[in-house]
């Protein structure tokens, strides 16, 4: 096992949470490599969102251990999670309606780098921030210069979750975990996301949660599928497709798919 | 009723109204922030008078009182953040009002204890009068005016313009996520109870030389208090400034035109406000939890 959790960024041992009599995740195993593009995939209700949230400290699991690094941070919050540098977006996006597009870009830089310490930001302010080189970029990139200065809430959910990218990406964080990050964009803002993500392969480990797997396919290098909180296949793409359990549990879904592909 | 009658009235309702947003700030933004309803904070408000009254004793100098109620303010506000509400954040938001109000009446206790129960009252520290229009204006009454506006000033500049601010106002709207940025929300927790405590403590001494200050002075505004937070709008500081003077102008008016309206036309006009407006004047949709 030390040798393969020397390989390991993240890993989960046998990881459990119900919620009352419904066990949402099952006895999970999972290693994820560093800086390899993950996928975890499944149908809605099959434990991915849950996953995740175990994996970033939302939720604490009733059994089983997470490791980072060699470290059990199995009941370490959230932000000190954030610290070691993982970070996550969500399904509905957690960007900050009341602030402009920069201010929210400002506080994800600021605290990844510049200080954690309370005390100084206490006395930063974000006008001195807003034209950081680093933010700039991530405005340039995620194409949102013309709405810098507007506030979130009058931005439409495909800016949104750009944005939320964006605050990510600025973290540069070790390992991005994305939940959804497509759902609800149009094809051409999937191809933009998916463009810059790209750019990231190899630098950065990178978890996609998508319910939608034709559209990361190309992208991602290892599939984990989940049916009902267990996990069900392991591996490329191809072969966890091929697999009869995934054939089985998802030929609804493909078909399905197939039928928005035409 | 005579002009002079009516400066002197909306003057007084101007200062008690500074004295209700200086209480209500603080409960505003621990609503906001962590979803708590801090009725402690009203406890501090007495200490400030008491630190203030004694202080004003020792020293000769209301001033210095004023100071040293905002400290002990601050103080009380941060030990009891640290011991208790620490336990309690993850409960509902009833627990919290409990929890803080058993605060507030063993705080009450222990005032009686040090102070007893005879009222003591404390100087005004500059009995000047202004001349406004012909009316006699009390100076102290309008530097407690200036100090709530200056401290309106001051927060506004805190949330609008530091990063500490923005992360306050981004954590009113969901702490989770600024927590997700990595952020230690216990310490922006920390952060605002220390503002309020000071507030409170400030919002005591500074209106303990226009009343009596008694043991139970806390309860006697808790319900003005409340009113300004609810009309005002949960989360909200310019709701909140502009719901205190409301209410103080009410209050002071009210009680011009017939004395038992100062009690009850502020009911009069929450009730009011809240069916016309069930977020309170600048509350926003977004309070959702």
């Amino acid at each position: 096992m030390s040798a393969d959790s020397d390989a390991a960024i993240v890993r989960a041992e046998n990881v459990t949470k119900r919620f009352g009599a419904l066990t949402a995740v099952d006895q999970v195993s999972y290693s994820l490599r560093r800086n390899e593009v993950a996928g975890i995939f499944g149908s809605n209700g099959a434990g991915k969102t849950t996953f995740f949230n175990l994996l970033t400290g939302y939720y604490v699991p009733e059994e089983g251990s997470i490791w980072y690094k060699g470290e059990d941070i199995t009941r370490r919050p959230i932000q000190q999670r954030v610290a070691m540098g993982m970070m996550r977006t969500f399904q509905l996006t957690s960007t900050f309606d009341n602030l402009s597009v920069v201010d929210n870009l400002v506080l994800a830089f600021y605290r990844a780098h510049r200080s954690v310490s309370l005390w100084r930001m206490l006395f930063s302010t974000c006008r001195a921030h807003r034209n950081e080189p680093r933010v700039l970029a991530a405005l340039e990139t995620f194409d949102l210069g013309d709405q810098r200065d507007k506030e979130v809430r009058h931005l439409s959910l495909g800016e949104k979750r750009r944005l939320e990218i964006a605050m990510s990406m600025l973290a540069e964080p070790e390992v991005l975990l994305l939940d959804e990050p497509l759902a609800g964009l149009a094809d051409s803002e999937i191809k933009s996301v998916l463009e810059v993500l790209g750019r990231q392969v190899g630098k950065q480990t990178i978890v996609i949660v998508e319910h939608k797997v034709s559209a990361v396919k190309e992208f991602v290098q290892r599939l984990l599928v989940m049916h009902e909180g267990r996990v069900i296949a392991e591996g490329g793409y191809d072969e966890c497709m091929q697999h009869p359990e995934v054939r089985r549990s998802y030929w609804q879904i493909d078909a399905r798919q197939r039928g928005d592909e035409q | 009723m005579d002009t002079q009658l009516f400066l002197s009235g909306v003057i007084f309702g101007l200062s008690i109204g500074s004295i209700f947003f200086l209480m209500a700030i603080g409960l505003s933004l621990c609503f906001g922030l962590m979803r708590v309803i801090s009725l402690d904070q009203l406890l501090y408000y007495s200490i400030g008078a008491y630190i203030t009254y004694s202080l004003s004793l020792a020293l000769g100098s209301v001033w210095l009182g004023v100071l040293g109620g905002m400290i002990m303010g601050g103080l009380a506000s941060f030990a009891v953040e640290r011991f208790i509400f620490r336990r309690i954040y993850e409960r509902d938001v009833t627990f919290s009002m409990i929890t803080t109000f058993g605060i507030l009446i063993g705080g009450v206790g222990i005032i009686k204890s040090i102070w007893g129960l005879v009222p003591r009252p404390v100087p005004v520290p500059i009995s000047t009068q202004i001349d406004i229009a012909g009316t006699a204006v009390p100076a102290y009454r309008l530097i407690v005016i200036v100090v709530a506006i200056a401290v309106y000033g001051a927060i506004w500049l805190f949330l609008n313009r530091t990063i500490v601010g923005k992360a306050i106002r981004a954590g009113i709207e969901d702490v989770e996520h600024v927590e997700g940025l990595g952020i230690n929300v216990y310490r922006l927790f920390t952060i605002t109870f220390i503002i309020a405590g000071v507030l409170s403590g400030l919002a005591g001494g500074l209106h303990a030389p226009l009343i009596m200050v008694d043991p139970v002075m806390g309860l006697e505004v808790l319900a003005f208090v409340f009113m300004v937070v609810i009309i005002g709008g949960l989360g909200s500081i310019k709701g909140t400034l502009v719901s205190a003077f409301l209410v103080g102008q009410v209050v002071s008016l009210g009680s011009l035109v017939y004395a038992p309206l100062a009690q009850m036309a502020p009911f009069a006009i929450m009730l009011l406000i809240l069916l016309l407006k069930p977020t309170g004047l600048y509350g926003s949709p977004l309070l959702k939890r």
